[in-house]
Formats: C-alpha cells, sequence, structure tokens
C-alpha cells in the first residue's frame, strides 16, 4: 500500500502550511499585513537565491539586478499600457515582461559567466548589478537616475481606489505566490534527475564532466530560474513600492541579506531557507528598530557564529541527529 | 580485433615539461591493457587528455573511429568512456546508492528506474550490495575504491580506465581488485585500460602491456 501523501513528500506539505499560515494571517489579522508582506519577501528571497546557490555552490554577487529588472518590468507594464488594459492585465504583462527580462540577463551573463570556476564566477557578477545601475544612469535610460514612479499612471487611468487595491492585495497575492512557487521549484529540484547533476556539480566540476554532467547547462538552469524567481519578487515589491530608483533597487543589500538566509542553515535544502526567512525578517524587524543600521553587522556575526558551531550546517547538523525518523525528511 | 580507441601522436607540454611527447597507443575491442611506468611518466596525463580533462597540445584521440579530440568531458563519457580515479572522487555526503545512479544518469543516459536497478546490480558485483543507503564518506578506504570502479562500470562504458585504482593497497587487495576488474570487464563486455604499479601483476592480469617513460610509450606487448 503507497503510504498517505504526507508520508510521500513530508517536506512539501510542511512548507505549503507554513506559507498557507501566513496567508491565513494576512486575511484574519490585516492591520499586520505589512509586517506578513516584510516576512513572505525574505521566504522568497532566500528560496530564490538558493536555487543558485544552494544546488551550485555558485554565489552571484549581482543578484539584486534581477530583482530591480523585475521592478522595472512590472513599471514599465504599467507605463505602457496602463489605461489601455484593465489593471489586472497590466500585471499579467509586467510580469511576462519580468520573466523576458530576467531571462535575457540571465542567459548572457550565465553563458559567458558560468564557464567559470566559482571564485571566478563570483568576481566577475560583483559589477553586474553596478554595470548595469550605471547604463540606466549615465544613459538616461528607464528613467536614468531619477527612476520610475508609477503611482501617478495608476490614479490617472484607474483612481485611487485601485493604487490601494494594486499596493496591497495585488502585490500580496504576487509575493505569496512567488514563495510557492519558489517552493514548488525547488522541490521539484531536488526531487528530479537535476538533483544528480547538481549534487555532483557542488562537490567537483571536473569528476561531474567525467560521469556525464553538462555542468554548464545544469548551472544555466539554476541561474536562469533563480533569476527570473527574482525579477518576480522585484515585480511585487515594485506593485508594493510603486517607484523603483536604480541607487536603491541595485545596491547589493538584498544579495548580502539573500546570502545571510542561504548560509545560516543550510543552503540547497527546501526547508531551511524558508524557516531562515522568516527568522530573518523577524530579527530584522526587532533589530532595526533597536540599532538601526546596524542590523547586516549583526547577521554577520551570526553567520560566523553558525559556522564555527555547525561547520557542516545547522541542517546537517539535524539530519545526522534525526537519521531515520520523519524529521529528517522534513529538512531536506 | 577491431580497435576501440587510438591514441595519435599526442603531446602534451606545461611551460617546458613534456607530460606526453608523441603518445601512440591503440587500444582493442575487450581487452585488458596494462599501462605501466613510473610516477611522472605520463600515465595520468594521458588519462586527463583521453577523458578530455586536459587539451593535447598535439595529435588527436580516435573513438570508435570518430574524432573525439575536440569533445568536451561530458560528452566523451556519454559516448562509453569512462574512468576511476587514483584518490576516489566520491561524494561523500550521498548514499553509496546515487554516487552510483549519478553515472548511470548522465553517462549511462538511463532513466532513473533503470539507472536505481542498475545500480543496485553493478553493487552486488563489487558487494557493496547491503551498504547502498550509507553515505560513501562512511566507507572505509578499499570499499571507496570499490564504490569509484562500481560508479565506472554502471554507466555501461565501452572503455574503462582505472587510473592506478589499486595504488598504496596491500597485496590481497590489490589482488582482490584486479580479479574483479577481470571479471566484470568480461562479463560486461568493457575493454579496460588499467595503470598497474607492477610488472608480474600486470602479466597476471592483462592481456596486454604498454610501457611509458617521460611522457612517450617505450615499448608495449602481449603479457601471455
Amino acid at each position: 500500500m503507497r503510504p498517505v501523501f504526507f508520508f510521500r513528500h513530508p517536506t512539501l506539505i510542511v512548507s505549503l502550511a507554513i506559507v498557507s499560515v501566513l496567508a491565513l494571517l494576512r486575511i484574519i489579522l490585516f492591520e499586520y499585513a505589512q509586517m506578513i508582506y516584510f516576512v513572505v519577501f525574505y521566504i522568497s528571497l532566500g528560496l530564490a537565491f538558493n536555487v543558485f546557490l544552494g544546488f551550485t555552490n555558485y554565489v552571484c554577487f549581482g543578484y539584486s539586478v534581477f530583482i530591480a529588472l523585475g521592478g522595472y518590468a512590472m513599471a514599465h507594464a504599467i507605463k505602457w499600457f496602463a489605461g489601455v488594459l484593465n489593471p489586472p492585465l497590466v500585471i499579467v504583462i509586467g510580469l511576462l515582461l519580468a520573466i523576458l527580462y530576467a531571462l535575457i540577463l540571465a542567459l548572457i551573463t550565465g553563458f559567458i559567466g558560468l564557464r567559470l570556476k566559482e571564485a571566478y564566477f563570483a568576481i566577475a557578477t560583483i559589477g553586474l548589478a553596478q554595470g548595469v545601475r550605471f547604463f540606466i544612469e549615465g544613459f538616461h535610460v528607464w528613467g536614468g537616475s531619477e527612476g520610475l514612479i508609477v503611482a501617478s499612471n495608476i490614479i490617472a487611468h484607474y483612481g485611487s481606489k485601485w493604487l490601494s487595491t494594486i499596493s496591497i492585495d495585488y502585490a500580496d497575492l504576487l509575493m505569496f505566490s512567488t514563495a510557492i512557487l519558489s517552493i514548488l521549484i525547488t522541490y521539484y529540484l531536488l526531487n528530479s534527475r537535476a538533483r544528480y547533476a547538481f549534487m555532483a556539480i557542488k562537490e567537483d566540476e571536473d569528476v561531474a564532466r567525467s560521469f556525464g554532467v553538462n555542468s554548464v547547462k545544469y548551472k544555466l538552469l539554476a541561474f536562469t530560474i533563480s533569476g527570473i524567481l527574482g525579477a518576480l519578487l522585484g515585480a511585487s515589491k515594485l506593485l508594493k513600492d510603486q517607484a523603483i530608483f536604480p541607487g536603491e533597487a541595485f545596491s547589493l543589500t538584498f544579495t548580502l541579506e539573500a546570502l545571510v538566509i542561504t548560509l545560516v542553515g543550510g543552503k540547497g535544502t527546501l526547508m531551511f531557507p524558508l524557516v531562515l526567512g522568516i527568522l530573518y525578517a523577524g530579527l530584522k524587524y526587532f533589530l532595526t528598530t533597536m540599532f538601526p543600521g546596524l542590523q547586516l553587522l549583526i547577521f554577520a556575526v551570526i553567520v560566523i557564529v553558525v559556522v564555527e558551531l555547525f561547520p557542516e550546517g545547522v541542517a546537517g547538523w539535524l539530519r545526522r541527529r534525526y537519521k531515520g525518523t520523519l524529521m529528517e525528511k522534513i529538512i531536506t | 580485433m577491431n580497435i576501440v580507441l587510438k591514441v595519435e601522436n599526442v603531446a602534451k607540454y606545461f611551460g617546458g615539461i613534456r607530460a606526453l611527447d608523441g603518445v601512440t597507443l591503440d587500444i582493442y575491442e575487450n581487452e585488458l591493457l596494462a599501462i605501466i611506468g613510473p610516477n611522472g611518466a605520463g600515465k595520468t596525463t594521458l588519462f586527463n587528455v583521453i577523458t578530455g580533462l586536459l587539451k593535447p597540445d598535439k595529435g588527436r584521440i580516435l573513438f570508435l573511429g570518430k574524432d573525439i579530440t575536440k569533445l568536451p568531458p561530458e560528452r566523451r563519457a556519454q559516448l562509453g568512456i569512462a574512468r576511476a580515479f587514483q584518490i576516489p572522487k566520491l561524494i561523500s555526503s550521498a548514499s553509496v546508492i546515487d554516487n552510483v545512479i549519478l553515472s548511470c544518469l548522465f553517462g549511462g543516459k538511463m532513466n532513473l528506474n533503470t539507472a536505481r536497478n542498475r545500480s543496485l546490480k553493478v553493487l552486488e558485483m563489487v558487494g557493496l550490495n547491503r551498504k547502498a543507503y550509507e553515505t560513501a564518506g562512511s566507507l572505509t578506504s578499499p570499499e571507496k575504491k570499490l564504490l569509484e570502479l562500481a560508479r565506472a562500470v554502471a554507466m555501461k562504458p565501452r572503455v574503462l580506465l582505472l587510473d592506478e585504482i589499486v595504488a598504496g593497497m596491500p597485496p590481497v587487495e590489490v589482488d582482490n581488485i584486479l580479479s574483479l576488474v577481470k571479471k566484470i570487464s568480461a562479463e560486461e563486455k568493457i575493454t579496460a585500460v588499467a595503470m598497474v604499479e607492477h610488472v608480474m601483476r600486470a602479466v597476471r592480469y592483462a592481456d596486454r602491456a604498454v610501457f611509458m617513460h617521460q611522457g612517450k610509450n617505450t615499448s608495449r606487448g602481449l603479457t601471455k
């Protein structure tokens, strides 16, 4: 007899249950909607970043470029189609544009950059976000250094009621959808033949190739998926903020935050970036209030302590401790 | 006998060092060829050039009559050239069976179910079936060598390159592994090329032997 669905897919069920509880809280406790959005943003950020770093051990220091491009894509859709199409359709076009922008950038940079080994790729991507930012500012494209503000377009074409509907309901819905999509994709990758390819690439790329793994193809796959999820995140953020400014959008902050979420605990797992996303959002909220401006410095100390205490990662330690139990399956 | 793999006048230089200096070699179908030579003779470099991890500066490699000199390592593996490394390059945190499934999936181009069945069969051949679900990192040193061998055999290669897999092992283990290689290559119809430290072992197990010295294959001949 086949085991019940939960015992066959415990990680997936628990992950989706966590997001569902947050969605329920968002509906019941509307006054905490902003806080819950904040939490789901960091869940999605951790999971999206983890698809590349967690599965390949490669770091993209220019990851914020994908979030920024998603924001610009949504801003373009609103600028170009507001008043022509109804708001939900404009948002769908914004999402498609976000995917397209991320796809083009990921394929171009990945196809060239992913032929480099880990450290060299990381160095090469440091300039990626800043390069695109200087291009936008220097050539005065996409609003140049002044960025793009879409609130006025929404009010002019749909009225101020739609402004709050888009900023609150649609932004939240899109953020939750991105989190769920990230969970499903991560789970699929963890349970498909791609898992074996990623496992081998992480251990030794030359050996992986000797056993028939096309390492560039799999790294490009992870990089592209991670980039697209980042762009969807950025598109949702644009709906929330209704404006995008290059100085903030291309800053290193999101990349560093994603690194913290992914590295503490267990990269390459589904459960850890999710749980760490929640913890990070909560801690950031607390630390920003108590020690404004110092939260990343404090997180740096936390990362060092965790790495020292758990050299195999918290996930590895827990997996060893709960070997053979349901807990081991859940924390994969 | 058909030639499976042909190495034609291959040279590889590292700065002023001639690691391979015009090596020419024919490897015949279903034979067990021993490559003998001291450290620094160029044996591992030759394997790296055959598997595509290094590009030769001169010469070419033909596999089943096709020039594969410019193919990347993954394509060569998929065509049927497998390699077991001198120091087992296992995925320590993964299970024993997952290490073998990996090579079946990508080198052997099998689907997941076939790969799982094939892996269990090969693990049984090398005597590791009872440890299939333990982590590769928990195996003893001789078991790791066996897993390295199983991983290469599992992808059903035409040519199996064994890079000093018995180096540093006690004589009993060396004989066990070389007997196993001979048995498996005969059963699975695999052409095997093994680097062997001792001439007497090459004579005992191989069909033919090639001697390498300072990047050249100085002599060759039948062992029987």
